[in-house]
């Protein structure tokens, strides 16, 4: 890497400060991001499409979950991506590159869930998803179990299915979704705690019976 | 419910801690923690849902169709880049200063201007406002505590509009009593003119 690039990629979250420390995939992953992003910026084009590799399929279920519909997601996730890279020279790298894609995916998704296109929506992902990607041995109460979140996640109001779906499926901490959201730590905790509440309302004895 | 379910949810207690608290709490509470935490871990178990065949392909095709992303200004400010022309440019520029009396005379000082910016957070354990004066550096410019929550700080910057969001213990916050711009991803730039 040139010593001339941009301060920013010096200065990546320090993998712990300590002697020795591996760096966490994560914290690969985002350095890999950074140094594709000015890359492009130099003029590589195609150093765009690992990063594209990196989390199309992360950005298409973010998106699905959070407008509920598979084809959508992937469009959305696609729309992101394309915008993401027309903006990299305003990326200013506070924030993990990975975040940075989350924010303008769900910029889209919110646009779409405002413009009241999901009366329209076509096939949502839930039995869709599950029966291609569990397979035949899972036992039939947790099968049941997860058919029925996605359908409860759909339920839900926007605002806290978004929240619940970036902590609890995408794992963001508060502080991380606080970045991507643009929300107080303090409101999103709320919204977490409602959603789960609602869920748990929404799913009564299926989450006891698969705990049995 | 204890309050102390909710901290478990968010991640909040160890696994020493946890296994108190669920021991510790009375049957029906232990059961509906334990109806909770069975509904994270299911949300962490949902699938992915892959893409359909062709996803990378379509996305590189929009790509593609796009004009070439530029270095935006802040980008360019950050990036001291020094290419050999650049760097005879600079000497010449050095020398013609030197040697030519017109320039030298010509009163090259910026003018400054200072911006007092201020926001009310008696909670916080640290402000800090990130700009593009700055390089949007989170912790570059930290402000004081005053007396009854409100942080402060001065700035010396050029005359012109400036860009800016306060970072309230980590967290981007917009100034509340400033005019706002879009910042072009969601969210707003509070902005001051000068």
């Amino acid at each position: 890497m040139s010593p001339l690039r941009t301060p920013w990629l010096r200065s990546l979250p320090a993998p712990a400060g300590e002697p020795g420390h591996q760096r966490t995939p994560e914290e690969a992953g985002d350095a890999a991001d950074r140094d594709a992003v000015e890359r492009v910026l130099d003029g590589d084009t195609r150093a765009f499409d690992p990063v594209v590799r990196r989390h199309g399929s992360r950005l298409v279920a973010l998106c699905a979950r959070v407008t509920g519909a598979r084809e959508v997601g992937e469009e959305l996730a696609q729309e992101a991506l394309a915008r993401a890279y027309g903006s990299l020279g305003s990326y200013r790298g506070d924030c993990q590159v990975r975040h940075w894609l989350m924010r303008i995916a769900l910029n889209g998704c919110r646009d779409w869930l405002k413009a009241g296109a999901r009366a329209e929506r076509p096939a949502e992902i839930a039995e869709e998803a599950l029966s291609t990607t569990l397979g035949p041995d899972r036992e039939l109460a947790g099968r049941q179990a997860l058919t029925a979140l996605e359908r409860a996640l759909r339920a839900l109001p926007d605002v806290y299915r978004e929240a619940f779906v970036l902590f609890h499926v995408e794992s963001l901490s508060y502080l991380e979704m606080s970045r991507v959201t643009g929300a107080r730590v303090g409101a999103l905790k709320v919204r977490v705690h409602r959603a789960r509440e609602m869920l748990r309302s929404r799913l009564g004895e299926r989450l006891e019976l698969v705990w049995r | 419910m204890d309050p102390n379910v909710d901290r478990l949810l968010d991640r909040e207690l160890s696994a020493r801690q946890a296994l108190d608290l669920v021991a510790s709490l009375p049957e029906a509470e232990r059961r509906e923690a334990l109806a909770l935490l069975r509904l994270a871990s299911l949300a962490a178990e949902l699938p992915p849902v892959e893409p359909s065949p062709g996803f990378e392909e379509r996305v590189q095709a929009r790509i593609r169709a796009r004009p070439a992303p530029r270095r935006g200004l802040g980008t360019w400010l950050r990036t001291p880049r020094l290419s050999p022309l650049s760097a005879l440019g600079a000497v010449a520029a050095a020398v013609a200063l030197v040697l030519l009396p017109g320039l030298r005379e010509r009163p090259p000082a910026p003018e400054r201007r200072v911006a007092r910016l201020a926001i009310r957070a008696p909670e916080a354990r640290r402000v800090a406002v990130a700009g593009d004066f700055n390089g949007w550096s989170a912790d570059a410019t930290p402000l004081r505590r005053g007396p009854g929550g409100a942080w402060t700080v001065e700035l010396p910057l050029g005359p012109g509009r400036h860009q800016y969001q306060f970072v309230v213990d980590g967290v981007f916050v917009a100034d509340p009593s400033a005019p706002t711009v879009d910042d072009g991803f969601g969210g707003n730039n509070a902005v001051i003119d000068l």
